[in-house]
């Protein structure tokens, strides 16, 4: 009895805010200001979201999130898909084609999870200065699919390695050669620590703030730059809490939806190749 | 024709050898067994063959032609492996058909090859599974299948019975037999058990360290091994090795064993007697196998030596006794009414026309 009180003291624990910021993005500025905290919203509305969604201000830039949302779409999709296939790829030669030196390589990979970003950004600023992707989505793309890399190397490496090398060695007797056996073969395999990759890569690509408000102004910067900007013009006047709430809604949901939809492969990929079948 | 030729095969892992100028001329339709202990680079020697491993010095050849810069795929080989390496996300009918589709037969010819195979193998109504829904010895039925399917000049197989039950790879050896004999392929398969290097080998190649010890037909390396380590390996119960004393006496040329009390001179066939004159040397290592050792029946026997009988082991058709020569332990095959008692004494009786010689220190074998 007592582990479930103690478990249902923590989920509660943790639903709390999300419950207050849902009530509170339902509710009418003047609830916001007049009633407690933990009421429930009475009228419901859903003008905060319609707000936050297509008229709330960034500065002067009074059109709401939408243009930031499709802004963060259009290089999370690109940036996770590519740091999930060459992570596979890497993965695949660093178990299944060994080289001189392939693990020092992987050595070396393997620091890269451990580089906080903020040592990252002066470097990365120059260089994308140099190649012409700064303050663009390229940019975007090109920085979290290098810092993704490592992540998702060493989720694909660590997975390999528990897949029998005969199978590679009996591709290659078949007739297979390195991309076929890739991709006929190992990809089809691959389909829990692809998912693992995906909600890691998206997770942190959706999310990132400091790569996103470096690297990027106006326009094109990502949604969860563009929420700070509108709960910090909206501080300037008369706080709109429901307003914010909607918007960091909005902002959260895509990795909530990602988590519901390949949670369960999550758990299944991390702990593969510990049991085997 | 041969249809692989192996000439002086080297492989070295940077400074360390692996294999020693290998040698093996095999002929089409051949059943040729790599047999030796682990380590021995059998599988190593295999895998050169398919071109998985490359060749550090020396030439590989299949049906005359050099193949060692070229990859699996253009090798016209097929091979099995011990952990069948079935591709877990196709089906059966997937897994056969594979190879054939990575060498662009057209898709007709490719299912009539499937039903062939499976008639074959008797796995036709398997064709629509995945492996996971398949029992040891049927995935074993299709990694054969799969082999066979392409038709390759030379099956290559990796030990592949090592992974069933004991009971299904008696099953699974009888049936590689007769396909073998039915088929007529040529067949290269590495093993570490002996017994099936001895049922299933046309010749077999016993290898221990990087080297080629014997390379003869199974019978032939049972009775005349090169050398103690191939007597040793070959066989179970394995060769009795008994270190003794050469000696002539009233001029008879013998070796004198002791069980631990008196110490009898056992004459020599003539044959055997001359060789070791001619080698010299007083002191040898006597081998015979545990069935050429019974125990005396005759009550006054006066070639036979009274030994300590230690143990006495049933199996059914026959009885092994474990006794002491000469200070070594060695084990006597008895017929199950014959056996005496454990803690008791027996005649043993040495059939030492069968006796093999070897040199103490080399191993070489001198008679």
């Amino acid at each position: 009895m007592l582990i479930y009180a103690i478990l249902i003291f923590a989920a509660a624990y943790y639903l709390l805010p999300l419950y207050v910021m849902l009530t509170t993005s339902l509710k009418t500025l003047h609830q916001v200001n007049n009633a407690s905290l933990l009421s429930l919203p009475d009228p419901i509305t859903f003008k905060p979201w319609a707000e936050a969604w297509s008229s709330a201000c960034m500065g002067v830039n009074c059109s709401g999130l939408q243009h930031y949302f499709w802004n963060s779409v259009s290089f999370v999709l690109p940036a996770v898909f590519i740091s999930t296939v060459f992570g596979a790829l890497n993965g695949y030669v660093l178990t299944k084609w060994q080289f001189r030196g392939s693990n020092l390589f992987f050595g070396l990979l393997l620091v890269g999870t451990f580089v906080p970003y903020q040592m990252f950004l002066l470097p990365m600023a120059w260089t994308l200065g140099k190649i012409g992707l700064s303050n663009s989505i390229g940019g975007l793309v090109l920085v979290h699919s290098v810092y993704g890399l490592a992540f998702t190397t060493l989720f694909c490496r660590n997975f390999y390695v528990s897949m029998p090398d005969e199978l590679v060695k009996a591709a290659r007797v078949d007739g297979a050669g390195f991309i076929r056996i890739f991709w006929r073969i190992v990809l089809p395999l691959s389909l829990p620590i692809l998912m693992v990759s995906i909600i890691w890569q998206f997770t942190q690509i959706w999310n990132d703030f400091l790569f996103g408000i470096v690297f990027t102004s106006g326009t094109h910067q990502p949604i969860t730059v563009a929420l700070y900007n509108m709960v910090d013009t909206s501080s300037t006047g008369i706080k709109r809490y429901n307003v914010d709430m909607a918007g960091a809604v909005i902002t959260a949901l895509p990795t909530f939806i990602i988590y519901i939809l390949a949670g369960r492969y999550f758990v299944r990929g991390l702990t593969a190749g510990s049991v085997k079948g | 024709m041969s249809v692989l030729t192996i000439r002086k095969i080297n492989k070295t892992y940077g400074n360390e050898a692996v294999l020693h100028d290998i040698n093996i001329d095999m002929q089409d339709g051949e059943f040729l067994i790599l047999v030796g202990p682990s380590g021995c680079g059998k599988t190593t020697l295999l895998n050169m063959i398919a071109g998985l491993e490359s060749v550090t010095g020396g030439e590989i050849a299949i049906d005359g032609r050099r193949i060692n810069g070229l990859g699996p795929r253009d090798r016209n080989i097929a091979m099995v492996f011990q952990s069948y390496a079935l591709y877990p996300n196709m089906t059966v009918r997937g897994n056969i058909s594979f190879g054939l589709e990575m060498r662009k037969v057209p898709r007709p010819r490719r299912s009539e090859i499937v039903n062939r195979v499976a008639k074959t193998l008797q796995i036709e109504h398997l064709l629509d599974r995945k492996p996971a829904a398949l029992s040891g010895g049927q995935r074993q039925r299709v990694a054969i299948g799969r082999a066979l399917a392409r038709e390759p000049s030379l099956f290559l197989f990796d030990e592949p019975l090592s992974a069933l039950d004991a009971k299904l790879r008696d099953e699974m050896r009888t049936e590689l037999k007769i396909l073998h004999q039915r088929l007529k392929t040529s067949m290269v398969y590495v093993t570490h058990d002996q017994i099936e290097a001895m049922t299933l080998g046309d010749r077999i190649a016993v290898m221990y360290g990087g080297r080629v010890q014997q390379l003869g037909a199974p019978q032939d390396i049972y009775d005349n091994p090169t050398n103690r380590f191939v007597a040793g390996f070959i066989g179970s119960p394995a060769m009795n090795f008994i270190p003794c004393e050469l000696a002539e006496e009233n001029g008879a040329f013998g070796v004198r064993l002791s069980g631990g009390e008196e110490t009898r001179l056992l004459p020599l066939p003539d044959a055997i007697a001359d060789k070791l004159k001619s080698w010299g040397r007083g002191k040898a290592v006597l081998g015979v196998r545990p069935e050429h050792v019974t125990p005396s029946t005759a009550e006054q026997q006066t070639e036979a030596v009274s030994c300590p009988v230690n143990v006495v082991e049933p199996t059914g058709p026959n009885t092994y006794v474990f006794s002491k020569v000469n200070d070594v332990e060695i084990i006597v095959r008895c017929t199950p009414g014959h056996a005496p008692e454990a803690g008791s004494r027996a005649k043993l009786e040495f059939d030492l026309s069968k006796a093999l010689f070897f040199d103490p220190e080399t191993d070489d074998r001198v008679a």
